[in-house]
């Protein structure tokens, strides 16, 4: 049975100028539902819609989509996050951000499938927005203000059971890897969407709804969303990560090779003991999760002992036990309690600010940067109390925190010296806790993700914890394909708005099924059309890279990856063999090799021929 | 053959310990045995049953020098370092 109406999705975009202080509201266009399903696949449509190439990302004409899936607040497990959309300040590439919370859900209550913003309010501005009103308020008297004043008090003046997104005192002053924070500790952390909310003179935009979507068939998806549930409760990853998260897999990943210690330099980190699970199990105190998850995956840790004792925050997950962890030689974990927290309070993302200071780290051991130019600072390997302090100076671009404040990319190139050897991302994102030499479709995807070295653009299970499947995460071969498997599949998730840590838990027929009976439109119940849908997202958001001028010049690595061995078992010996690698992801995406750019064909095949057009027309599509 | 063996997590609270050492005299000694020879020595049948199963189900992971084993036929040499976990995902 086909049909007109949206059932399952709220059924409207808004849109909001904030330089008119006008908005307009919209019919979510079935088109943009059939090809794109929603949330990135929305925010990846919209945006090379209607951002013109060359912009910069921190001027009003930038974008700042809020889209969450058609699963999102109708009863679905784990599927209400909400994704943001935009041109990064800090890759210049299409970026796609994404956090949980309860902000998608209550998104979907007031009515929108996404909420657009553009322009630049004149002043300090939030919004307020109560299904079909909206209003421009003024945001000075919480301007300057941490994450959690500033939603206190808009939560007061507002509605106490509003949701909202906040950024910090670091978005406001634009640095570049700003996070959008929500509910206190959960963060749309990566790619500076908090800067470009900044230079937008938007501090929050808060919601509360009070409408429900109506379901196309609600007796069949609430059987399978009990099926969601028994499927969870069957699957052991799930036990474990409502016991610990991804904290969890801190010592195991780190004895699989990743982990990595020291700025990448990957010598056995003292201590590591510390990050046993049953270690930090001890810290757990309160649990909590997003809206209608039945993971469960918050853990608050409270610190008992020590110069930090008596915080209880939301524990540092996998990637931030890393960032203010290993990478930096670090143990003290009630010191990554509180660099973590910090964060938040500053809205920071926590691996890039970790990256930076890694960075700092290196080059004052190798006395390329003095203590002078650190303002004082002596940043020793395993000692946080400086890293704490150049978190500080980051979020208010305070002495050296203002180059710093620009990512490692572009502070490389303004302290020069031969810094950029020691500056590891991709795109001008910092990389996250995989080394890329352990696993070499975990390294390509790093190197070819279209928002640059993002983990969860494409995290390759079958190299580890090889479920289901298993590969050798040394070998080359094939690695390729596998990679963009991965990558198709996870946009395809992220089209329906689902996290990607259950992901293993929900058979793409049973997400299928529920997206039809959530809005019975036919075509989502073939899964090989939903894949399409993945694989168009991907194309979609590298044509809007290649307009933007990357090229297969950009899908790399830092030369640590590419020319030192890793030192440390099991990795040890190994580099990362980029060409062949690339040559063989090309060859799997049916993209031309030698640019990396998608060819007229691929586009076409996947119905994008308006965007072959438009490549040809700017000269950039491969002969 | 000696092979190290290292407990994580709630294995290690089950097994009372986080690591031992083991000398074995047999040839040929796979992963399965660890499970239904070795294990069973030091902590009884029933834990080591569970554990094996578990394992088998992939409730329980086992890596080998930083390499994870999911054959439970695989051999194991002299000097070899496992690691025995719950199953944990990452982010």
């Amino acid at each position: 049975m086909s049909t007109s109406k949206l059932y399952g999705y709220a059924g409207k975009i808004l849109w909001v100028n904030l330089t008119t202080k006008s908005c307009k509201v919209i019919d979510t266009p079935i088109d943009l539902v059939k090809n794109f399903v929603g949330a990135r696949g929305f925010g990846a449509k919209i945006l090379w819609d209607n951002v013109k190439p060359g912009i910069d990302p921190l001027t009003p004409e930038n974008l700042l989509i809020f889209s969450i899936g058609p699963l999102a607040g109708i009863g679905a497990h784990s599927a209400s996050r909400f994704f943001v959309i935009f041109k990064s300040p800090l890759t210049y590439t299409y970026f796609r951000s994404v956090s949980g919370g309860n902000f998608g859900a209550e998104m979907k209550f007031a009515g929108y499938d996404a909420i657009v913003v553009e322009g630049r309010a004149e002043k300090p501005t939030y919004l307020w927005i109560y299904d079909d009103i909206v209003e421009f308020r003024d945001a000075s008297h919480v301007w300057s203000s941490i994450t959690t004043h500033a939603s206190e008090i808009l939560l007061k003046e507002t509605d106490r059971d509003a949701k909202l997104v906040v950024i910090g005192p670091a978005g406001e002053r634009l640095v570049k890897f700003a996070s959008i924070q929500t509910g206190e500790t959960r963060s749309a952390g990566r790619g500076g969407g908090g800067a470009v909310m900044g230079s937008k003179n938007l501090k929050a935009i808060v919601v509360r709804g009070s409408k429900k979507p109506e379901l196309f068939d609600e007796e069949e998806f609430e059987k399978l969303v009990e099926q969601q549930l028994d499927l969870y409760h069957k699957n052991p990853s799930f036990h474990a990560f409502r016991s610990l998260g991804t904290d969890g897999s801190v010592y195991l990943f780190y004895t699989l090779g990743h982990f990595p210690t020291y700025n990448f330099k990957q010598v056995e980190l003292e201590n590591v003991d510390m990050f046993r699970p049953e270690i930090l199990a001890r810290y757990v105190v309160k649990t909590d999760s997003c809206y209608n998850c039945a993971m469960e995956c918050w853990h608050y840790f409270k610190t008992s002992k020590g110069p930090f004792t008596g915080i209880i925050w939301d524990k540092p997950e996998y990637e931030t036990m890393w960032s203010f962890g290993g990478n930096l030689g670090a143990s003290n974990l009630e010191a990554i309690m509180y660099a973590n927290m910090l964060c938040d309070l500053y809205g920071l993302d926590t691996i890039s600010a970790g990256s930076v200071i890694a960075f700092v780290y290196e080059l004052y051991e190798k006395g390329i940067l003095t203590k002078s130019e650190l303002d004082g600072v002596e940043p020793r390997w395993g000692d946080l109390e400086p890293a704490l302090e150049l978190i500080r100076k980051i979020a208010l671009r305070e002495g050296v925190g203002n180059i710093l404040a620009e990512g490692v990319k572009r502070a490389a190139e303004v302290i020069g010296r031969g810094s950029e050897r020691f500056s590891i991302h991709v795109k001008g994102l910092e990389l996250p806790a995989y080394d890329p030499r352990s696993g070499k479709a975990h390294g390509l995807n790093l190197a070819t993700a279209n928002i640059g070295a993002s983990h969860m653009y494409g995290w390759v299970y079958y190299e580890f914890p090889g479920s289901p499947g298993n590969v050798d995460p040394f070998a080359v071969e094939g690695k390729g394909a596998i990679c963009r498997k991965v990558q198709d599949e996870f946009a395809t998730y992220e089209a329906l708005g689902f996290c990607l840590f259950p992901r293993s838990m929900i058979p793409l027929d049973l997400a299928s099924k529920m997206l039809y009976a959530a809005t019975g439109i036919e075509e989502f119940k073939n899964i090989q059309y939903l894949l399409l849908v993945g694989e168009r997202i991907i194309n979609l958001e590298r044509a809007f890279n290649v307009r933007e001028g990357f090229s297969r010049k950009d899908d790399t690595l830092p030369e640590r990856f590419l020319r030192e061995p890793v030192p440390r078992p099991p990795s040890k010996g190994q580099i990362f063999e980029l060409d062949k690698l690339l040559d063989d992801y090309y060859t799997a995406r049916e993209w031309d090799i030698k640019t990396g750019i998608p060819t007229r064909k691929k586009l076409e095949e996947l119905g994008l021929k308006d965007v072959a057009d438009e490549l040809e027309k700017l000269g950039m599509l491969p002969r | 053959m000696r092979i190290f063996i290292e407990f994580v997590w709630t294995v290690a609270e089950k097994i009372g310990r986080r690591y031992i050492w083991i000398d074995l005299d047999e040839k040929d000694v796979k992963v399965q045995d660890i499970f239904q020879k070795t294990l069973p020595r030091i902590v009884g049948k029933e834990v080591g049953e569970i554990l094996y199963n578990m394992y088998l189900n992939e409730e329980v992971i086992v890596v080998i020098n930083g390499v994870v084993a999911k054959d439970p036929t695989k051999k194991l040499n002299d000097g070899d370092r496992i690691l025995i976990q719950p199953l944990a995902s990452g982010g």
